[in-house]
């Protein structure tokens, strides 16, 4: 038995005890292999004690968990929050038409994005798009946004675009 | 919301997508240990592993409909979506720590009586944590969470084969990091 195919059998006997044949006669001869199976079954004992370690409570996170929870209700009418999900996301996507093709947006503005009410969250593995468009302040305001900028008007923005074409979120740039 | 509750899963979910709250709490109250540790595990920062795991949960609010029970449990399906957003983290770059080039090496605690001390387990945590994920993932999985290496192929989506490999590279780099610091060099 060569040393390379020991060490393998020797992680298993670490965490099961069980000495497969002629591995404990190639650990007999062999220093290297004994230091490492040592050392393999000390790493075991660390591991199952790291195992053991307390969880905190689960009150102490529970709190943006629920209160999301009662914000989005699962389950619930929701039929005027499609409504106007809807409406954003189509005065968004109207205006994404009128100005063409979207220009991606700089890399260097650090301002965070404010997700659009009532949209479904990126997915952990999404790739979202970033554009710059212009949007229409009224389709702002209807959609909560505080805007000051005159109603009748545009504001420049970016959206950021989910894999399925929805927008899900805007970084307002003045 | 500290009520145990003896409810399933399955009757928990159909509750919960219907709207009720109390089945929803119950149900993050069920899992919430599960999500916690592998975070914690995966992260070796606690702080993050909380947030990762309110991230799970709240990923369930939005998504109540994604959960098929003739395809695992509930405890397995959300242990793959904090497994993704473990690595959407790492992806972003938040948090690489090479295992060649982690700052602390493994003290080397006498491992005869156990991890007693809690700054040995923080080393431990911290050399775990430095693995490269695929490796990470195999510990944690198998070593730290007791999974079976069908189970943890199954989250993982690799061959059995593949954890075993991963989960014994693992634990010789681990190995080598404690005699690195034991005899004062680096071994090859």
């Amino acid at each position: 038995m060569t040393c390379e195919r020991s060490r393998e059998g020797l992680v298993e006997v670490a965490r099961s005890g069980a000495w497969p044949a002629g591995l404990m006669e190639h650990v007999a001869a062999c220093a290297a292999c004994a230091r490492f199976a040592q050392e393999q079954r000390k790493l075991s004992a660390a591991l199952a004690a790291l195992a053991q370690e307390d969880v905190p409570d689960p009150e102490e996170f529970a709190a943006p968990v629920m209160a999301e929870f009662d914000r989005v209700r699962p389950g619930q009418s929701q039929a005027w929050r499609w409504i106007l999900a809807v409406g954003v996301a189509a005065a968004i996507a109207l205006a994404v038409v009128r100005s063409g093709v979207p220009e991606p947006a700089p890399t260097q503005d650090e301002r965070p994005f404010v997700a659009i009410p009532y949209t479904v969250p990126l997915a952990p593995d999404e790739h979202p798009l970033v554009a710059r468009i212009e949007i229409p302040v009224p389709a702002l305001i209807a959609a909560g946004f505080r805007v000051t900028a005159d109603p009748a008007g545009v504001v420049e923005a970016d959206v950021l675009v989910g894999e399925d074409g929805r927008v899900r979120a805007i970084r307002i740039r003045e | 919301m500290s009520q145990p509750d003896h409810r399933t899963d399955g009757e928990l979910v159909e509750r919960f997508r219907a709207g009720d709250r109390e089945a929803f709490a119950a149900l993050y109250r069920t899992h919430f240990a599960a999500v916690f540790r592998f975070a914690f595990y995966m992260t070796g920062d606690r702080t993050r592993a909380g947030e990762i795991t309110q991230e799970v949960f709240v990923w369930l609010v939005h998504h109540p409909g994604d959960f098929d029970a003739r395809r695992g449990d509930l405890g397995a399906f959300l242990g793959g979506v904090a497994r993704k957003f473990v690595h959407r983290e790492e992806r972003r770059g938040r948090r690489w720590l090479p295992l060649d080039e982690a700052e602390t090496p493994f003290a080397g605690p006498d491992f005869a009586g156990g991890v007693e001390r809690e700054e040995e387990a923080a080393q431990l945590r911290k050399a775990i944590a430095a693995l490269p994920a695929q490796y990470r993932e195999a510990v944690v999985l198998c070593d730290l969470e007791g999974k079976s290496y069908d189970e943890a192929a199954a989250a993982m989506g690799c061959a059995i084969g593949t954890v075993r490999s991963r989960l014994s590279r693992a634990r010789e780099l681990l190995a080598r990091k404690i005699q690195w610091k034991r005899e004062g060099q680096r071994c090859v």
